[in-house]
């Protein structure tokens, strides 16, 4: 006897909390779970029917539907396209695939029914979200990225955006940080924004201002909206592109239970090298300060390697749960996840925690409407370390700490300092074991005992999220469809923190116990309708869309703080057991809107002539820019010719030949709305503030000052991106080796940034529309598989290029500068200017070192060599902007083992040591700077005197190639034979080892190549990153 | 049915459309006002002048970039200091006199500067209505002023901004010295006949005193002497702070002698928790350049327990000065003009072979003795860099002028307010102009009255520019003025030190590179070109 679930009874349910719960997205989502776990009501059949089904080039087709012809009753096809079903002598079945043509076998008195289902259309073809809409790939006339499910299945993520890494040619992934649960900046097609960079989500219609929050084993399908025509029906936020992400629905047949587990250990790669305690003695021997004063360094018995000390192996584990199912009226698919991942640094001091749960269901409420839910919630917690940051970061501590100073000291054992300062009274804080966290003789300032560091981390960050929306569908006509679709995205996030007691040196300390709360409540609601066409007439096919949606957002925070905790712990840390003085309160609202009108017209000619048209109106609202700008215009075309349809093309190799091209203009309004949580909204306005604005009265207290907030820009106006593409696609050997090609140069106007206008203007300045940025590349893709023996096999490639070149400055400075290192030791060391990629690394050019002195040889503007370089002379060394970037992938299948391999590198693209503090002369340096110094026996050195002219630390010196080549995945699975699996009643379970990240290849030295940042003028500049970890999975899935 | 389907269509689609009017998407401003509807009210022309005065707490005070700071490291009086050469390294530079236009300290205070100057071009353009109004335009011309005058003198030749400036208008050439020092004085005519008198005015804000007190300074400067007298003289309602002590501290803030000071309080109960050294641009309302400037950590919390005298004695004195950042640390060179004799010396600075604390009633020889017997070199030792063996009490971090709650990190609150200008300047500058006015003997009683007030016994016969040169030394040190007079008396070559020698460049600052660079139509000035 098989199990099956009763299907009907299940979805009716489903129906019936719909309406009843439809305001509690997330209660439903737990309900359902509870439902469909109860109730499995066994049913019998009269005889088995067994078969496979394949498509017509003999691959077996999995997930195919077989439904009893008038019943709900039915199963779907395994990986390997095989089915098994009850059936009576007298039922059809009726056997359906999405783009294949439905077939219906009558049963009679077969015990096999094998059956091979022909494409709807003609060539392999596959259909792929569009905005506001699908279309067949054949007739895709634009730059489109897809991640196919299968290679979305078998990976151990933890954020959505890993799946895009290192298979989509184009698009560039960077963490802004290791850390668990830190976010990622994707940039498609280069650097074309100054502010978020980060394309549009939208999350199965649904936009999300991020998209942390979505369970990577929820996702069904991934585009990529690459070009300028396709991204234009999202106007004004289709400017850095869009990322249309698609989760699983139920497929009418068989419920599915599906169990996957994951566990793994992190660990840290490569890692700098820094001077021990004898070299560090030597290099401080030799140097002097700035008044000419030897530096006569102590001597230690300690030699403390920090890095070490730092880094931990740490465990990371994630399950997910998921229920499917459905009938030709109503399908289903939730899901409950839960994500932990502990840090590399600091352990559960870093640790993310995610729980996530998900309801998609639709149902066919009469014959002509549809009703959908697409819901999911999300907790997360997240600790976090500071990082990132050269003044005190917990990293840039580690590699800037004397390998002199041990970790902790015995009380019985403190050095000099920590004597004295314990004797004043202040605070030092011991480990578990008894002792005291140890204070550097040498290196204070900002740095702090990185261990201490971790002991006083506080900081929380909860989050809670729903995503949800409601689509109807109503078909008017045959060919007409109106869909309206209200949707919601609201994240209320809670950050708290306490500060401890401790005394480590004059910089870092604290006397008080205080407490602080940051609630940030973000709402965002968008109601989209339009309606769809879609009619072919002989030979000519046409479809459009036409509609309008509108959205708004807000977003408040308010930020607390009081002091006077009575006891040190987190269980104290709330404001109603605090005794002292309010000290901080503070908060805002910012609020978004934007209206807009679309359309869409698409023709085509016997598949073999395409032209598409798409016209966007969006008008935004006046927190953005002035009144008089907030409407805008964003057209594109494009056309496609698949010349292998034409008579003349030769059968044969070329199974499919198609050309594209596409123009298409873009806004980014984000470059705005990005900006609010920093600098506020309406940043064109010289209306008056008063905020944060007093001064004492002479009297104990206070009188208000107010002034314009900023200079006037009356023109203020979003970011507008102009993209023209030209593709290939190719299918050969029968569709087994595909290749793609585009080339695309996409031009940024009026790109936005704070203008920075002569300080005689008088008041902070507002933001300014500073220039242009052009970039331009070529993306090639190929494929090649072959499913055809019982060894079956994929490999993908993709290269992209890359020129990022700023064309225009709007303002009459030679240019613009973006980040500092340090206090003063690099003042600009990012820029913006004619000529150059956008935030180039601005600083001297050295040719050697100087024989005699020591010294760096600088090259001044003219190429020659001058030991006394000025500002002028500065130059590009180097650019944070990979030139190249290229993947691998390869899917092997044999018997039941799978192997799965993804790797990743780019090139062309440089990283600065940030972290190394020059101002702090006793901080501890890379040993890059140690080995090959000039002293006076090593005088053909290639690295600058202890004592070299400090003008090296914002030189070429501090820069390093940061190429690399990462091997993301090495996977090796197996999956339990079919008979083994019907034997424990399952339909298929599958275990596999795998090394993810594990091996970097890379010449740069420091903490991590890919030095991201969550600031757009800081990257490449190496802080200190916490650097991605590699890690050892284990997995196991198992579905029933 | 299927009508009436797509009725409902039409009128959804209809009613999200038309909803979406401009009104909808025309958001109001949250908490700005719209500039038209502001300076109407007494309360507000208050408001708009507040502005100017906080955009100085934020010159003097915020970010690590303070003008006081920096005119005193200039001067011979102090050193740069702090943990090493690599600590504020942009100070180091003023200190070590190796300068560049990139310095950031010297664009922020040239930007809060016009910042300061622009606000005060709005009070001025846009005032009107209110029945203050014309008080507080004289008080924004007396403002800019002397904005400007420390602009010219800092800077030579700058952009002369007198309105608000449209876009078009920002690439302003410099005007002359002449030019600058003309507008001061006409700016500070209007100033003296609409301010109140000192009795009539808040007393946070300048008076017509400072406007006469500024005319006289700024003809001073310009060697007018002649006619600086009437107006030094016309400043009345002032007088001199009774207790020499305590006249840079709280007690004596707003009083008497007050002419110009800018405000901080110790009162905003600030902790490690709580603080935000970068404020967002603006000053925390304490200033934290104090605290920069405390003796550096090692034994200054220990000098109850290392304090020893002559015979080894423990003193258990606790210094009344708490530890800082090592910032600023006075030279022997200003300890050593003082006559030993004149107890402005010991409220001034204090020297390890003649630690005297007057203000603990302590007067004795005293050594610090470290842990293991030996004797340390006070503030020259451990962790004073650049320290000479002088601990300045001058603007100290004294205990009083800090937080004072349980729960305030007191350095944090350092709530000391900046005397621009008191009165007793006023004395030393008309004592100069009747020096340079052949009338010396006119300038006696002034000298007398200020000796007088700080128990200097030593009698004034005659009075020449020795007299006025000590006088300013004794009286005003670390107050802000000795660069500028320096320069003015042709004296700069007295102001090289260990590794620093004076050239003539270092009379003035370079403009910032970044204001030229946004500027095609401003040249550097004439020392730097």
């Amino acid at each position: 006897m098989k199990n099956s679930y009763q299907v009907k009874c299940c979805t009716q349910q489903v129906h019936t909390q719909i309406n009843a719960s439809a305001n509690w997205l997330k209660k439903m989502g737990l309900t359902l779970f509870l439902l469909l776990s109860l109730v499995s009501t066994l049913m019998a059949q009269t005889s088995e029917v067994t078969g496979t089904i394949t498509n017509t080039h003999g691959e077996q087709l999995p997930g195919v539907n077989i439904i009893i012809k008038g019943t709900t009753q039915g199963t779907v096809t395994t990986i390997d396209g095989e089915y098994r079903i009850n059936v009576a002598s007298t039922d059809v079945l009726v056997v359906s695939f999405i783009g294949y043509t439905s077939q219906e076998v009558a049963v009679g008195d077969q015990t096999t029914i094998n059956v091979t289902l022909e494409e709807e259309t003609l060539g392999m073809d596959e259909v792929v979200v569009v905005g506001y809409g699908v279309q067949k790939k054949s007739l895709v006339t634009g730059a489109i990225s897809g991640i196919e499910a299968e290679e979305l299945e078998n990976n151990s993520w933890t954020n959505a955006e890993s799946a895009l890494q290192g298979r989509t040619p184009g698009v560039v992934i960077v963490p802004q940080s290791g850390s668990p649960g830190a976010g990622m900046n994707m940039k498609i097609r280069g650097s074309g924004t100054n502010g978020d960079s980060n394309p549009l989500y939208i999350v199965d219609g649904i936009r999300m201002s991020d998209i942390k929050d979505i369970s990577p084993t929820d996702i069904a399908s991934i585009e990529v909206l690459k070009d300028g025509a396709s991204a234009a029906i999202y106007g004004a936020e289709g400017g850095n592109g869009v990322v249309m992400i698609t989760t699983k629905t139920g497929v009418a047949g068989e419920g599915k239970v599906t169990y996957d587990f994951s566990y793994g250990v992190q660990s840290v790669g490569n890692l700098p090298s820094l001077l021990n305690s004898a070299e560090y003695n030597q290099y401080q021997s030799e140097r002097v300060d700035g008044d000419g004063n030897a530096i006569v360094p102590n001597t230690s018995e300690h030699d403390t390697d920090w890095l070490n000390e730092i880094f931990t192996t740490a465990p990371m584990q994630s399950h997910n749960l998921s229920f499917s199912g459905g009938t030709e009226k109503s399908k289903y698919f939730t899901s409950l996840s839960y994500v932990a991942q502990d840090g590399i640094v600091g352990g559960d001091e870093s640790k993310y925690e995610r729980f996530t749960a998900r309801i998609n269901a639709d149902h066919k409420v009469k014959n002509w409407l549809k009703v959908g839910v697409n819901a999911t919630y999300a907790r997360s917690n997240r600790k976090v370390l500071n990082e990132d940051d050269e003044f005190g970061g917990l990293i840039s501590s580690a590699l800037l700490l004397d390998p002199y100073t041990p970790t902790t000291l015995a009380p019985d054992k403190l050095n000099d300092f920590m004597t004295k300062v314990l004797a004043d009274g202040n605070t030092l804080r011991m480990d578990g074991s008894g002792d005291y966290y140890a204070i550097s003789e040498n290196v204070r300032g900002e740095m702090i005992n990185p261990l201490l560091q971790m002991d006083l981390a506080t900081e929380e960050i909860a989050t809670d999220r729903i995503v949800g929306a409601i689509t109807m569908e109503i078909d008017l006509t045959k060919d007409l469809k109106f869909t309206s679709r209200p949707g919601v995205d609201v994240k209320v996030a809670n950050t708290t923190s306490w500060t401890p007691k401790y005394y480590y040196s004059n910089e870092r300390n604290n006397s008080t116990l205080a407490t602080n709360d940051n609630y940030d409540l973000f709402y965002q609601w968008q109601w989209e309708n339009f309606i769809n066409y879609n009619k072919t007439f002989g030979a000519h096919s046409v479809s459009g869309v036409l509609g309008m949606s509108s959205q708004m957002s807000v977003d408040k925070f308010v930020t607390t703080n009081t002091s006077d905790m009575p006891r040190e712990g987190k269980e104290y840390a709330q404001h109603a057991y605090t005794s002292g003085t309010t000290g901080l309160i503070d908060g805002n609202r910012f609020e978004n809107k934007l209206v807009s009108y679309f359309g869409r017209a698409s023709y085509d000619y016997k598949n073999k002539y395409m032209v598409q048209a798409t016209l966007r109106n969006d008008i935004t609202s006046t927190s953005n820019v002035p009144s008089e700008g907030i409407g805008g215009i964003f057209p594109s075309v494009s056309a496609g010719w698949t010349f292998s349809e034409e008579d003349f093309f030769p059968e044969g190799f070329i199974s499919l030949g198609k050309l594209r091209a596409s123009w298409g203009q873009n806004g980014s309004i984000k470059s705005i709305t990005s900006q609010a949580r920093n600098e506020g909204q309406f940043l064109y306005s010289s209306s008056i503030t008063t905020s944060g604005l007093r001064y004492p009265n002479s009297s104990g207290g206070f009188i208000t000052a107010a002034e314009p907030g900023r200079t006037v820009n009356p023109n203020l106006t979003w970011e507008t991106s102009v993209q023209s593409n030209i593709g290939l696609d190719l299918r050969m050997l029968d569709g087994s080796l595909s290749f793609t090609a585009d080339y695309f140069s996409k031009e940024t106007k009026d790109l936005l940034m704070f203008g920075q206008p002569p300080a005689i203007s008088g008041t902070y300045a507002s933001m300014i529309n500073a220039g242009d940025v052009k970039n331009s590349g070529i993306e090639l893709g190929l494929g090649y598989k072959d499913y055809s023996g019982e060894f079956k096999y994929s490999i993908n490639a993709n290269f992209a290029s890359l020129k990022n070149e700023v064309t225009k400055l709007n303002v009459t400075a030679p240019r613009l500068n973006g980040s500092d290192i340090g206090t003063g030791s690099w003042v600009g060391a990012t820029a913006f200017e004619v000529g150059e990629p956008i935030w180039y690394f601005r600083g001297y050019k050295t040719n050697g070192i100087d024989p005699n002195t020591g010294d760096p040889i600088f090259v001044d503007a003219d190429g020659n060599n001058t030991s006394d370089p000025v500002d002028a002379d500065r130059t590009n060394i180097g650019s944070p902007h990979p030139t190249y970037m290229y993947g691998l992938s390869a899917v092997l299948e044999y018997k039941g083992f799978d192997f799965n391999f993804l790797m990743q590198g780019q090139g062309g693209n440089q990283a600065v040591y940030g972290w190394m503090r020059t101002d702090r002369l006793t901080g501890n340096l890379h040993k890059r700077f140690y080995d090959d110094r000039w002293t006076a026996d090593n005088t053909n050195a290639s690295m600058p005197s202890a004592n070299g002219d400090s003008r090296m630390y914002a030189s070429d010196l501090m820069v390093q190639d940061a190429d690399f080549l990462r091997i993301k995945q090495i996977q090796l699975g197996y999956n339990i034979p079919q008979t083994w699996a019907e034997t424990v009643k399952i339909s298929s379970a599958r275990v596999y080892v795998s090394l993810d990240d594990y091996f970097t290849f890379t010449k740069y030295e420091g903490m991590d190549p890919e030095a991201g940042s969550d600031q757009f003028n800081r990257q490449g500049i190496d802080r200190g990153v916490y650097p991605t970890p590699r890690k050892f999975m284990f997995g196991l899935s198992v579905s029933f | 049915m299927k009508n009436n389907i797509i009725y409902i269509v039409v009128v959804l689609l209809l009613a999200v459309g038309t909803s979406c009017t401009k009104d909808w998407l025309e958001i109001p401003e949250e908490g700005l006002i719209p500039q038209e509807n502001f300076y109407k009210t007494n309360e507000d022309n208050i408001q708009g002048l507040a502005a100017v005065y906080d955009m100085m707490q934020v010159l003097n005070a915020q970010d690590w970039s303070s003008l006081h700071h920096i005119k005193t490291i200039l001067s011979d009086e102090a050193r740069a200091g702090g943990n090493d050469e690599g600590d504020q390294p942009e100070y180091h530079e003023f200190d070590d006199y190796a300068i560049t236009p990139l310095n950031t300290k010297i664009k922020d205070i040239w930007e809060r500067l016009y910042y300061a100057v622009y606000r005060a071009n709005v009070v001025i353009a846009n005032v009107g209505e209110a029945s203050n109004s014309d008080a507080v335009k004289a008080e924004a011309y007396a403002l800019r002023a002397y904005l400007y005058f420390e602009l010219v003198n800092l800077f030579d030749e700058v952009p002369l901004v007198l309105t608000e400036l449209l876009p078009s208008e920002y690439y302003m050439e410099a005007s002359t010295v002449e030019a600058i020092y003309a507008q001061i004085e006409a700016d500070l005519k209007m100033a003296i006949a609409g301010l109140p008198s000192k009795a009539d005015q808040e007393s946070w804000r300048v008076a017509d005193g400072f406007a006469n007190a500024l005319m006289g300074k700024v003809l001073i400067f310009q060697e007018k002497y002649t006619e600086a007298i009437p107006y030094l003289e016309a400043v009345s309602g002032y007088g001199l702070y009774s207790d020499y002590a305590d006249v840079l501290k709280i007690p004596s803030e707003y009083g008497t002698e007050s002419m110009f000071e800018i405000g901080y309080v110790n009162t905003e109960g600030w902790n490690w928790g709580n603080y935000n050294i970068w404020g967002d641009g603006r000053a925390q309302e304490n200033n934290i350049h104090w605290i920069l400037c405390g003796p550096r950590e090692g034994f200054y919390n220990s000098y109850d327990t290392a304090l020893v005298d002559g015979s080894d004695k423990k003193l258990g004195i606790v210094l009344p000065v708490f530890q800082g950042w090592g910032a600023m640390p006075p030279t022997k060179k200003m300890y050593d003009e003082f006559d030993g004799l004149d107890p402005r010396r010991d409220l001034t600075v204090m020297y390890e072979d003649d630690l005297n604390m007057p203000a603990y009633n302590v007067s004795l020889r005293a050594r610090l003795k470290k842990d293991d017997g030996t004797l340390e070199n006070f503030p020259t030792g451990g962790f004073q860099h650049e320290g000479q063996g002088v601990l300045r009490l001058k603007y100290g971090t004294w205990k009083s002028e800090g937080g004072q709650a349980d729960s305030d990190e007191p350095g944090l609150n350092m709530g000391t307010n900046l005397r621009v200008m008191r009165y007793a300047e006023v004395l030393l500058l008309l004592s100069e102009a009747y020096v340079q006015a052949n009338r010396a003997g006119d300038a006696i009683p002034l000298i007398e009255s200020l000796r007088d007030r700080a128990g200097y016994t030593a009698p004034v016969t005659s009075v020449d520019m020795d007299v006025i040169e000590y006088e300013k030394v004794a009286e005003l040190s670390y107050e802000g003025h000795r660069f500028y007079d320096m320069i003015r008396w042709g004296k700069g070559a007295e102001m090289s030190r260990e590794g620093a020698t004076f050239t003539d460049k270092y009379s003035k600052l370079p403009i910032p590179q970044a204001e030229l660079d946004a500027n095609p139509n401003l040249m550097q000035n004439k020392y730097w070109r």
